[in-house]
């Protein structure tokens, strides 16, 4: 009984630690990257440097939403950058070779993402397919499609308003777009995923499966849900990203699953434990493209940079961990990455 | 405990079929599968045309070229195969060397098959021995590396196969390279386009100041050869000027737009980028920047319109016309045969366009002297240096589909014609790691290894 | 393990023997086809196949002890680039027992790291590794700055003699029975099944778990020397794609992502199955685009068949046994109530 109290007075220390701490912790890290960069460039740190940062982390915490909440429930979502390609391509195909309305290429894009986020979600959890290959696999056969619709035709250009809005071009009160738009991503992240009922099941989901069942909610319903929030996320992500590079193209999401998934297990997100929280995600997203910022600006070697960036998401985890030895023994059971833990 | 056995059982049974399949498979299969193929080229292609059946009389073979298909059926197989990457130029590279073999006169002679690799070697290795095995008597390919392929390539030469290289080199000796690495660039005296881009830089700059420099990717050897060139060209001609910092632009424009943002971010003070393929990302991020500073880029058709509204910049870069002129090479070995003196090293010029000689193509096919399509006409990425002086018979339609407009005709090349394109021997240790005899190893004023004669 | 109508049936339901049976069904088509086309079939090609598959194959194993273990491993792409680089720019003249043996230290080693990172820094397996992996990359890169030297001859020419690359596939099934019956096999299984139960049990958790992480790195160091084996020469970046298809081998292999249950013998042929996949396409005839949405689609199917399988029958031994675990049958730990 002590021992559960013990546990209990813990959670509540860790989960300060997690909401607020940890979350201020890394932004002030952010701040002091930037600021340490002097010593590789006079020009850092800076209000360019800064929205820079700002504007890059935008699109990474987009992509790290749906992520983090697939992670969360104990998956993990490699169909990313296929789905990220597939809704660039749509759009971009759909206004410049159909002369479609942009609205309703945006609209037919996001609904593919989400229609794809709910097939990996079934898969899932009805089938009970590891998380890992079926989004990897359905990832490869999103690129198969988004070769398919740009097949033959031009490569297709972004429509202009998704280029004024996220290539840093326009700008509101004489800052960029994308920057400003973090703070909007930042906030509205934050309230579906701590102040919604969807986000609630998501943490209920992922702390305890059994108990959600026990609890009546409907566990595949939940689980389905964050697979398509998370396509849906992704497709957003595809239409802000043809906006930032002017044209669709496969590649287009490639370079953002790696630092995404880093973002999240940066934050402090235990895979399938219930336990990581979106604020501390979005900050772990600012101190990373700091980094990569500071790292890029040194004159170090190509091969050396990447040990360098390892060596610090390296010192990252460690310096932010908090102590969930006790609990993480527990959870290694139901961990990592398949939908559901084996029936017993 | 009883189950695992049996699984264990299962396995070691599928383990022996396997080498039974093997046996099985040799013995029974090669008897008829001339047959086949011959029924499957007819199928595929019925103008089997009176023109080709005429020539074939002068020794038997399809067109009378220097040796029997292997396969034994009535056109000669050819593989053309790059990139499944979805990326413009990779496509306009493949297009252009299938359009070759549908074009008259090697229609009559070549059955075409167009291919496509997921881009890690194995998969490559895995291709090209399944091409092999298909009864290829040539492959074209782009090769995903320098030297992990060579052990495939040097089994497909043994069973006869021509392998044709494109764009990147490899060291396997049998394989033929057909590459613009080491050439010169039109109205240029200094190989390497590393060395002509910085030096192109450095006299847009005024000889000073700092500069960004955007690899491919790192690790490759065509971006090592383009990188140490430029550091050649840095050195003689500026060695004032500073690298500020350098990136791995993974030859991806979305990539190196990324880069390019986060480089303004810590070195706003930058005056030109030396930047890779994909340098339309480059010159994005810049605009979005309100920067306008010298860029050396690639060949893309965003820069060239860029450089025809009047940007500070130099395009200069590889050629996908490369994937047709080594098709046509290929198709020359099998017509004149191996020992007929076609050179295995052919440099392919390729073009340096500024904004002085930045000029409009006017219609789908070749027009002298022209760089950039009109707008609108292709995508950002495209590049009209599907146009070569090798290579006139290219068309805009070939490019875009693999298909030539009707009509066109290929022009095939003599050997002579190949011979005074074969690479220097001073060149040869860049692309293939050893020095012909007569001459050792050692360095080249464009600071890269080569071969000096001894 | 109760009595189950139709061996078939059983068998098919068992991971292993799906993957069996699916890399079987792709082997028919590739060979049937490819006979009625070209040149035929020969010996040396499914030679070559099966030299190509063994870096995946061990690489793959290695990936699946650490599942079974309930962790996660994404190092191995970067120990296999940096033992092809370190091979290839200098090592190649040295002795080629020596030079496996080294690389497998190398890549024990650098598992060791991986293991005191996770169980004394107490930090998710994932993200260490994930660590590790950009680490690697980046040092391959350093040491060898473009694709170049040599691989020793004996190594290169060694796994393409005839029933060489067979001869070590049948090692590693027997291998593989051995290893799952031996204490720290079995103690792998139980690790991953049930964490808590091992830990009331007083056994060495952590030692266990240091052990398979410096087991499954010394195999990608293996896999290492056979993939230079396999490409002859050096390339930083040729292991990438290690990444991700040792995870599909061993989800192909039937090899359950919670940890408790899977097989090596599962995964070399999930490792076979993906190589094979290409074959087949290329028989068939499949370019373009069709191609990745064709290699998505089977991978897919043969984790999704395997994974209604399985889920068919947890439904069955729910209803014949509910309070037993069954993982391969080799130990059933009584669950708690309550939480997994």
């Amino acid at each position: 009984m002590s021992d559960q109290l013990a546990i209990q007075a813990q959670q509540r220390r860790s989960s300060r630690m997690q909401t607020i701490y940890r979350p201020l912790i890394l932004a002030a890290l952010a701040l002091l990257v930037l600021v340490a960069g002097r010593l590789v460039s006079e020009s850092l740190p800076s209000w360019i440097a800064v929205q820079t940062v700002l504007s890059l982390s935008m699109f990474l915490s987009v992509v790290a939403f749906g992520q983090g909440l697939v992670m969360l429930t104990g998956g993990l979502d490699l169909s990313v950058p296929g789905v990220i390609a597939l809704s660039a391509s749509i759009v971009a195909v759909w206004v410049s070779f159909m002369d479609g309305n942009l609205f309703v290429g945006v609209l037919l894009a996001l609904g593919v993402s989400l229609l794809f986020g709910i097939v990996n979600g079934v898969l899932v959890s009805v089938l009970k397919a590891p998380a890992f290959i079926v989004t990897l696999a359905m990832g490869a056969v999103l690129e198969g499609f988004s070769l398919f619709i740009t097949y033959g035709h031009k490569a297709p250009e972004s429509p202009e308003l998704l280029v004024t809005l996220f290539s840093g071009s326009g700008k509101l009160f004489g800052i960029g777009i994308p920057a400003l738009l973090f703070f909007v991503v930042g906030i509205i992240g934050f309230i579906i995923q701590a102040r919604s009922r969807f986000g609630r099941n998501a943490y209920l989901l992922g702390s305890s499966l059994e108990a959600s069942r026990i609890a009546g909610q409907p566990v595949n319903f939940i689980q389905i849900s964050m697979y398509a929030v998370s396509g849906f996320g992704a497709g957003l992500a595809g239409l802000m990203l043809v906006g930032f590079s002017g044209n669709a193209q496969l590649s287009l999401g490639t370079e953002w699953l790696m630092p995404s998934i880093a973002a999240v297990l940066v934050g402090g997100t235990v895979i399938g434990s219930g336990r990581g929280f979106w604020q501390a995600t979005i900050t772990a997203g600012l101190m990373l493209t700091s980094i990569t910022i500071v790292i890029q600006s040194t004159g170090v070697p190509q091969g050396w940079k990447s040990v360098l960036y390892g060596v610090v998401v390296l010192v990252a985890l460690l310096s932010t961990r908090s102590d969930f030895g006790r609990r993480r023994r527990k959870q290694i059971s139901q961990s990592p990455l398949q939908g559901n833990p084996p029936k017993k | 405990m009883k189950r695992n056995w049996k699984v264990a059982a299962l396995a070691v049974v599928a383990a022996g079929t396997l080498a039974l399949s093997a046996c099985g498979g040799s013995t029974s299969s090669t008897a008829d599968a001339g047959a086949a193929s011959a029924a499957a080229t007819e199928a595929a292609a019925p103008a089997a045309t009176a023109a080709a059946s005429e020539a074939a009389a002068a020794n038997g073979n399809p067109c009378g070229w220097a040796a029997a298909p292997r396969a034994g059926g009535a056109k000669y197989v050819v593989y053309m195969s790059s990139l499944n990457i979805g990326n413009a130029w990779q496509e306009e590279a493949v297009n252009l060397g299938s359009a070759e073999g549908l074009m008259a006169p090697y229609s009559d002679c070549v059955e075409l098959r167009t291919e496509r690799t997921e881009p890690d070697p194995a998969s490559q290795i895995s291709q090209i021995q399944s091409m092999t095995a298909a009864g290829a008597d040539a492959i074209v390919t782009f090769a995903l590396s320098p030297t992990a392929i060579n052990a495939t390539f040097k089994e497909a030469c043994d069973a006869g196969v021509t392998v044709v290289i494109y764009d990147a080199t490899v060291t396997e000796p049998c394989a033929y390279n057909v590459s613009y690495i080491t050439a010169k660039p039109v109205g240029s005296d200094i190989p390497f386009m590393g060395y002509n881009a910085m030096a192109a830089l450095i006299d847009m700059m005024g000889g000073a100041g700092d500069i960004f420099v955007a690899h491919g990717v790192a690790g490759t050897s065509v971006d090592n050869v383009h990188y140490l060139s430029a550091l050649a060209a840095i050195e003689q001609l500026a060695p004032d000027m500073n690298i500020l910092t350098e990136w791995d632009g993974n030859w991806d424009s979305a990539q190196q737009q990324k880069e390019t943002t986060k480089a303004l971010a810590s070195n706003p003070n930058v005056v030109g980028i030396f930047c890779g393929y994909g340098e339309s990302g480059c010159v994005k991020a810049l605009k979005a920047a309100d920067k306008t500073i010298p860029v050396t880029g690639e060949t893309s058709q965003y820069f060239r319109e860029q450089l025809l509204a009047g940007w500070p910049g130099v395009s200069i870069g590889s050629p996908p016309a490369q994937g047709g002129i080594a098709m046509k090479v290929a198709l020359g070995v099998l017509q004149y045969g191996p020992d007929a003196g076609i050179p295995h090293d052919i440099e392919v010029p390729f073009k340096v366009v500024t904004k002085d000689t930045v000029k409009v193509c006017p219609d789908d096919t070749y027009t002298e002297g022209c760089n950039v399509f009109p707008a609108g006409v292709v995508g950002d990425e495209n590049t009209a240096d599907i146009f070569n002086p090798l290579l006139p018979e290219a068309s805009l339609t070939s490019a875009k589909t693999g298909v030539p407009p009707a009509g066109l005709v290929a022009v095939p090349f003599t050997v002579d014609e190949l011979k005074s394109f074969e690479q220097d021997p001073s060149r040869r240790y860049i692309t293939r790691e050893a020095c012909p005899e007569g001459w050792t190893q050692g360095k080249l004023k464009e600071g890269l290894d080569g071969c000096v004669q001894s | 393990m109760n009595t189950n109508p139709g061996r078939i049936r059983q068998t098919l339901t068992d991971g292993t023997g799906r993957a069996v049976f699916f890399w079987l069904i792709l082997m028919a088509i590739w060979l049937s086809l490819q006979s009625t086309q070209g040149m035929g079939v020969d010996l040396g090609q499914i030679q070559s196949y099966l030299v190509l598959s063994l870096p995946l194959i061990v690489a793959a194993i290695g990936v699946t002890l650490v599942i079974i273990m309930g962790q996660f491993d994404l190092s191995a792409a970067g120990v296999i680039g940096i033992v092809n680089v370190i091979i290839a720019s200098t090592l190649s003249s040295w002795n080629p027992l020596l030079v496996v043996v080294l690389m497998m230290a190398l890549g024990g080693f650098i598992g060791l790291v991986n293991g005191l990172f996770v169980i004394l820094g107490k930090l998710p397996a994932i993200a260490v590794t994930l660590a590790t992996l950009i680490i690697l990359q980046g040092l391959a890169v350093v040491i060898l700055p473009q694709p170049s030297g040599k691989i020793p001859p004996f190594l290169v020419d060694g796994v393409r003699v005839p029933f060489v690359a067979l001869g070590i596939i049948v090692i590693i099934i027997i291998a593989w029975m051995l290893f799952k019956r031996s204490r720290l096999g079995l103690y792998m299984f139980a690790l991953g099944a049930d964490p808590e139960a091992l830990h009331l049990s007083g056994l060495p958790v952590k030692k266990i778990q240091l052990k398979i992480f410096v087991l499954a790195g010394a195999l990608y160091g293996l896999a290492g020397v056979f993939m230079s084996a396999s490409l002859g020469s050096g390339d930083g970046n040729a292991a990438d794609s290690f990444l991700l298809t040792t995870f599909a081998a061993a989800a192909i292999g039937g090899t359950a992502f919670v940890g408790g249950r899977g097989s090596a013998v599962g995964t070399l042929f999930g490792a076979l199955t993906l190589l094979a996949i290409p074959k087949v396409l290329f028989v068939i005839g499949v370019s373009d685009w069709t191609q990745k949405v064709a290699f998505g689609l089977l991978v897919l199917l043969a984790v999704v068949a395997g994974a209604f399988s399985s889920l068919r029958k947890d439904r069955e031994q729910l209803l014949v046994a509910p309070y037993s675990t069954p993982t391969e049958g080799e130990l059933s730990t009584a669950t708690k109530g309550g939480n997994a």
